[in-house]
């Protein structure tokens, strides 16, 4: 039974939505579709393949690929256990340290690449100790890439995650520790299960953000081909250089994050 | 009492949660059931969560055989995973994304038991609540009946050294209770561990436990058999929440026979034929000094054996062939001359004696 009386909720109205909400709606629509368009329409479909398959672009495909996937399983490996702290302990600061997290969320990128550098750069209170002590710059490097696209991609992973920590029937974890789990065992068995469908989100979200990163990638790496230039770096490098190429490349950004979302459709966003 | 070396339960502390306190003193021998019989709000659920060790004691031990699982002098608190006390909970907490065989087997997996020896405890444990065929299920495609057959194997799969049943009829239907119930029954006196039954139902802990603890306001007010809180209640409360009179009998044709009483008592009922528990409100009985005359009621003559005065009203503690209780005015007493050896004359209507099959 569906009802105002009941708990569930009202189904969606068959009726025609009023004509002021189809318009604005109409409008957002086209916003997020005339770009498209407006790519597919400009994309050169017969130097499409030779742009492809050059090393400019194979490069900067490799190396988005590589360091998204790997930010990603970063921010799950860091963002996590952080997300667990802010939902399961009360301590001082920890509404601060909320705030801390979100903050890379708000900031302008280039900011953020520069802060990056200003700690992680060479002589930077963090990376100058590494490199006289490792010989390994982060900066400029593929793990600088790695390193920026965590600092802006972790946040969506942690508010994600936190609010399904926060979510989750904890009577269930209690269950089990009387079953005689341990904690890890709890937390594996239990816990992730039960907050699966907003980490896989939160893993989906990151993975996007750092696959579309730019500004604190740029500031922080530079832009070298083969060695620090993503895909993003090589539209706007090749924007200015040969516009063809540039929407080509773009073209393939789009194509890859809607191969990655669809197919993570089915099987992620929809529960079973 | 016994020697709290021996196995069984020993518990007496102190915890406070929001404000309200809980003082209680438990002892449960192996292999017996004690109730823990009071009202929402009197205590129950924090003396639970203490013995589970979720809420840590604010004074006192608490003895599980021969561990010590609490000791707030010594700062011993055992982990709730280090406890191994089985719990019955009352909305069941089956695990969603595990099938009814992974949700059996959490227990010995996560004691350390290998992957055959779990397989084997399962079967086991399927054959003995009749869930074989329900096996490859996952909880959400079960009815409550049989999600409460899967919550207690799974809670005695892990072999616990004590077993909590919360509520365990809060959340079924009248007749899945009945079939629970019994199911409950026959496994409680297979269980060789102390069990502590928490529950608001008297009804519950009539049928189920071997002793009562009556619990108001997180203090044990009072503890005996069913029979010895009905008879000898120490306050109004005890004799609200104790004084039921139980019998058991067998159904048939709109009445009941009941052992060593020779007239079938009236009953009205939907039930089939079968045996059932009596249960007779001792306010629903009216005593008479002389034989009422006309009555449609159930009538039988009897003696007074005592009288026991609780504020509004008096128990009366009625003779062969019934001996049952009831309660009445202190005015009627006085009118009737009711002393104890009297002869008198009990009188209870059909309507007023509610049958449950057993």
């Amino acid at each position: 039974m569906k009802g105002i009386s009941s708990n569930d909720s009202l189904p969606p109205s068959r009726e025609r939505p009023p004509v002021v909400v189809i318009a604005a709606a109409a409008v957002a629509a086209g916003l997020f579709l005339l770009p498209l368009l407006g790519l597919l329409i400009r994309t050169p479909w017969t130097r499409l393949g030779s742009v492809l398959t050059s090393d400019t672009v194979l490069d900067a495909l490799r190396i988005s690929l590589l360091s998204s996937v790997t930010a990603a399983v970063l921010a799950c490996i860091l963002g996590v256990p952080l997300a667990w702290m802010l939902s399961r302990y009360e301590f001082r600061g920890r509404q601060a340290l909320r705030s801390i997290v979100t903050l890379p969320m708000v900031l302008p990128p280039v900011v953020g690449g520069v802060a990056l550098g200003s700690v992680f750069g060479r002589g930077g209170f963090v990376g100058g100790p590494i490199e006289s002590g490792s010989g390994l710059l982060l900066q400029f490097s593929f793990w600088g890439i790695v390193l920026a696209n965590t600092f802006v991609a972790m946040p969506f992973l942690v508010i994600t995650t936190e609010a399904a920590l926060n979510a989750v029937n904890r009577r269930y974890e209690a269950a089990a520790a009387t079953l005689g789990a341990s904690g890890p065992r709890v937390f594996t068995t239990i816990t992730i299960p039960s907050i699966w469908p907003g980490l896989k989100a939160g893993i989906v979200l990151a993975w996007a953000r750092a696959f579309g990163e730019f500004g604190a990638t740029l500031t922080f790496n530079g832009s070298l081909q083969g060695r620090t230039q993503t895909m993003p770096l090589a539209v706007f490098v090749e924007l200015s250089d040969d516009t063809d190429a540039a929407i080509a490349i773009a073209i393939i950004m789009v194509a890859v994050s809607l191969i990655v979302l669809t197919s993570l459709r089915d099987r992620w966003w929809n529960p079973s | 009492m016994t020697n709290p070396s021996e196995h069984g339960l020993s518990a007496q502390f102190e915890a406070t949660i929001d404000n309200f306190t809980v003082e209680l003193a438990l002892s449960i021998r192996a292999g017996e059931t004690i109730a823990l019989l009071g009202p929402n709000g009197s205590g129950k659920s924090t003396t639970l969560s203490v013995l589970a060790g979720l809420i840590r004691p604010t004074a006192g031990e608490i003895r599980l055989g021969d561990v010590v699982l609490n000791n707030v002098t010594a700062d011993v608190h055992v982990p709730t995973a280090a406890r191994n006390i089985g719990i019955l909970f009352q909305d069941y907490l089956l695990f969603d994304h595990l099938t009814v065989r992974d949700n059996i087997a959490y227990g010995p997996r996560a004691k350390g038991a290998s992957r055959s020896v779990a397989r084997e405890k399962v079967t086991t444990w399927l054959e003995k609540l009749d869930l074989d065929s329900l096996a490859d299920l996952k909880p959400n495609q079960l009815s409550g009946g049989q999600a409460q057959r899967v919550a207690l194997a799974r809670a005695l799969a892990g072999d616990p050294a004590m077993l909590c049943l919360d509520e365990p009829f809060a959340a079924t239907d009248v007749t899945t209770t009945v079939a629970l119930r019994r199911t409950l029954k026959a496994h409680l006196e297979q269980f060789d561990q102390p069990t502590l039954l928490i529950t608001h139902d008297p009804a519950d802990a009539f049928l189920l436990a071997d002793r009562i603890v009556i619990i108001e306001n997180g203090r044990a007010v009072q503890s005996g058999t069913a029979q010895e809180l009905g008879r000898n209640p120490n306050s109004r409360f005890v004799a609200d929440m104790a004084g039921s009179n139980l019998l058991s009998g067998h159904y048939r044709d709109g009445a009941v026979t009941v052992e060593g009483f020779d007239e079938p008592i009236r009953a009205s009922s939907e039930l089939e034929d079968g045996p059932v528990f009596v249960t007779i409100s001792p306010s629903a009985i009216a005593l008479h000094t002389e034989p009422p005359s006309g009555s449609p009621r159930n009538t039988w003559e009897t003696r007074i054996e005592g009288l026991q005065p609780l504020g509004r009203f008096v128990r009366v503690h009625l003779g062969q062939p019934l001996p049952l209780l009831a309660d009445i005015t202190p005015a009627s007493v006085e009118t009737m001359g009711l002393v104890p050896q009297k002869r008198v004359w009990a009188a209870v209507k059909a309507t007023e004696i509610s049958l449950t099959a057993a």
